[in-house]
């Protein structure tokens, strides 16, 4: 990781120094035993600050929409990025809120993000005070204990599923050999929701929204999700009612943020990662990623040239998704 | 509290469920309940135990009287025909029990906004004298708990009726309020040797829990800060969700609407966050809260300066959720030890 980090510094470092950009969006150690968090690095002696870590877990691309300012004053951003994030930046250059060139991508291969509360009940009761980290094992302490765990037994769902772990497209790239996991797919975690009974789907789904509080964190922790106005905060017309006492205002909310993110969503799990009530809903929109993949062979920001497929419209285009009889 | 007051009883741990249907003959009881792999409070249905080994519940009880969503009033018509949504005593007494000390200070800050001399919130109110308290003591408090540092702690007992203790294979409960007592009464008697117990595992807990030193002067402090540079660089990473605020036992801002079909309806009361970006847009478009550093300004400056510029309190009781459930990690911990450095 020592090594990461100081390759990150470097480049970070020159790009700021030379000028190519004026803000470099990264990582920072967190206050906490496992968590890693978003800094911004605006000059050349901060970039110290900068690391790396398997607790990198924010898709860091959420923030591009904050500076739609910046942005059309010409100025350029960089990112220190995953494979993830460099699809949500893709997403956000062919939806027009920056220029490619805009964006300096600073890539770094990954090889899946740690759960931390998995990580948490993995050790309960004990209470983590410390975390280190090696090559592919993490150990954790605590009030009398120490326990040394395998990464690849705590990552987070949605990591053990992701095929694109190394960034899509960068600029300047943290070289490490990672190989992209053979077999992984969006639809495992799908097919085996969608192979249950429909009462039983519509009973897990319900079962678990009614827990929502409206805290809104999966969509402000989604960098698909950037609309100046979401529909949830709309008054006039008022598309939803704003209490937590209607079932069906939290179902809708959920349904209608999935069709939302239809072919934008890049699988990252910022949303079900950020709900503070363990609401697992990125396997709402995962489905329709599946969908995507299924029907028009589309899969969201791995190919930067290309158009979103809501976006284009071929006669090929496969009718199924739209007509299939259930 | 008078020490003649004073009770000690205690109850095995097998048998917690009898004493739990004992008070439902009377109470509502409200307790910490396991969901997944977490513990919220809710209300405990016939056999059903508490859970009481957890450290926290991810959310505050705040909702016990300060529900996320309450109907004021319903009507039908133009207004005239208003029904308010309770009559005054059609209420069951209920229990919190297992509730934390930070939580009940959290409690009693949150009394000082809803009943005091110039503004008595009803429906607050009616939830409050409703309800006693039984608090749970602190074994292990987390290490982002930080109740120390306001006249709080993880054996704190002020505002309790009744406070529990896990001592091993027994709770003792203490009866602290005359009600307290009463309800307890029939338990058998504790003795010195538990009470001694409990007097060695508080001293652990308070040694453990964190505290952040002179935080009374972080009120005096801000009030020159409103326009630091400081609150640009703190809130930089913030998502402006709702999380900190929702999870928060004492974050209190409301929003009000009416839900209408035709012209019947009813007027709600809902939770509202200054993190979000529509917190007080005003209906001509113009929003005095802008930017993310202006909303984080706020949530900072309410309960650490002009909470206790109004009600002589700081409005944060230091339980750390809003420090473990961030999605990006900040800390308000660590916005206060830089405030204070400023
Ligand atoms: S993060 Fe979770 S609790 Fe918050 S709005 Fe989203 S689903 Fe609901
Ligand atoms: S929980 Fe964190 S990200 Fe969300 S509003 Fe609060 S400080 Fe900002
Ligand atoms: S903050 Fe204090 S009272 Fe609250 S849970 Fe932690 S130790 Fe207990």
């Amino acid at each position: 990781m020592e090594k990461i980090d100081k390759k990150i510094r470097e480049i970070a470092s020159k790009l700021l120094k030379e000028g190519k950009v004026k803000l470099i969006i990264g990582f920072e150690k967190g206050t906490l035993p496992l968590k890693a968090r978003p800094t911004f690095v605006r000059k050349p002696e901060e970039v110290e600050k900068l690391i790396w870590s398997s607790l990198c877990e924010n898709n860091l691309a959420v923030y591009i929409p904050f500076y739609r300012k910046q942005l059309d004053n010409a100025e350029k951003i960089g990112v220190i990025a995953k494979g993830c994030d460099t699809r949500s930046l893709i997403l956000h250059i062919q939806e027009n809120i920056a220029k490619r060139e805009q964006i300096v991508i600073i890539g770094v291969p990954c090889e899946g993000m740690l759960d931390r509360k998995k990580i948490e009940r993995e050790v309960t009761p004990g209470i983590i005070t410390e975390s280190t980290e090696n090559d592919d094992s993490i150990t954790v302490k605590g009030n009398g204990f120490e326990k040394t765990l395998k990464k690849k037994d705590f990552l987070c769902e949605d990591c053990i599923i992701c095929s694109h772990r190394k960034p899509i497209v960068y600029d300047e790239i943290v070289d490490i050999e990672i190989k992209e996991p053979e077999g992984v797919d969006v639809l495992n975690k799908v097919n085996e929701f969608e192979s249950k009974e429909p009462e039983e789907r519509w009973k897990a789904f319900t079962e678990e929204v009614s827990r929502c509080i409206r805290c809104y964190a999966c969509r402000n922790a989604c960098p698909a999700c950037y609309c100046n106005e979401c529909f949830v905060d709309c008054s006039r017309p008022q598309w939803l009612g704003t209490t937590v006492d209607s079932e069906t205002d939290l179902q809708l909310f959920q349904i209608i943020r999935t069709f939302h993110l239809a072919g934008r969503c890049v699988n990252c799990g910022s949303c079900s990662r950020a709900c503070p009530m363990d609401i697992d809903i990125s396997l709402l929109v995962s489905k329709l990623s599946t969908d995507a993949k299924q029907y028009f062979g589309y899969e969201t920001g791995v190919d930067i040239e290309g158009k979103p497929v809501l976006n284009k419209y071929s006669e090929d285009d496969s009718n199924e998704g739209f007509f299939e009889e259930r | 509290m008078k020490d003649s007051l004073k009770n000690v009883k205690y109850i095995e741990k097998d048998k917690i469920l009898d004493f739990i249907k004992v008070l439902q003959k009377d109470y509502t009881v409200i307790a910490p309940k396991k969901v997944k792999d977490f513990v919220l409070f809710g209300e405990l249905k016939d056999n059903e135990e508490p859970y009481l080994d957890f450290l926290n519940s991810r959310q505050s009880p705040k909702e016990f009287y300060f529900p996320q969503t309450e109907t004021i009033v319903e009507y039908e018509g133009i207004i005239d025909k208003r029904v308010p949504k309770f009559s005054e005593n059609d209420m069951k007494k209920r229990i919190i029990f297992g509730i934390r000390p930070c939580d009940v200070k959290s409690t009693l800050i949150l009394d000082k906004l809803f009943v005091n001399e110039d503004y008595i919130d009803d429906y607050y109110k009616r939830l409050r004298d409703n309800t006693l308290i039984f608090s749970f003591g602190c074994n292990n408090p987390k290490t982002t708990c930080f109740c120390a540092s306001f006249e709080c702690g993880p054996f704190s007992e002020e505002g309790s009726d009744a406070f529990i203790t896990d001592i091993g294979d027994k709770f003792i409960i203490e009866g602290i309020t005359e009600q307290g007592n009463k309800i307890i009464d029939k338990l058998p008697d504790g003795d010195g040797g538990m009470l001694k117990k409990k007097k060695e595992i508080k001293k652990n807990s308070d040694n453990v829990v964190s505290c952040i030193e002179n935080i009374q002067k972080i009120p005096e402090k801000l009030r020159g800060m409103f326009e630091n540079p400081v609150w640009e660089e703190i809130s930089e990473r913030c998502l402006g969700c709702g999380v900190c605020t929702y999870l928060c036992p004492t974050c209190h801002c409301f929003d009000i609407q009416d839900e209408m079909i035709g012209e019947d309806g009813r007027r709600v009361k809902n939770w509202d966050s200054c993190m979000f970006p529509i917190f007080t847009l005003h209906g001509s478009g113009h929003q005095p809260r802008e930017f993310r550093f202006q909303r984080m300004r706020q949530r900072i400056m309410h309960k650490f300066n002009y909470y206790e510029e109004n009600f002589n309190i700081i409005a944060c009781s230091g339980c750390g959720r809003c420090v473990t459930e961030c999605p990006v990690n900040i800390d308000v911990r660590e916005i206060l030890e830089k405030i204070k450095k400023l």
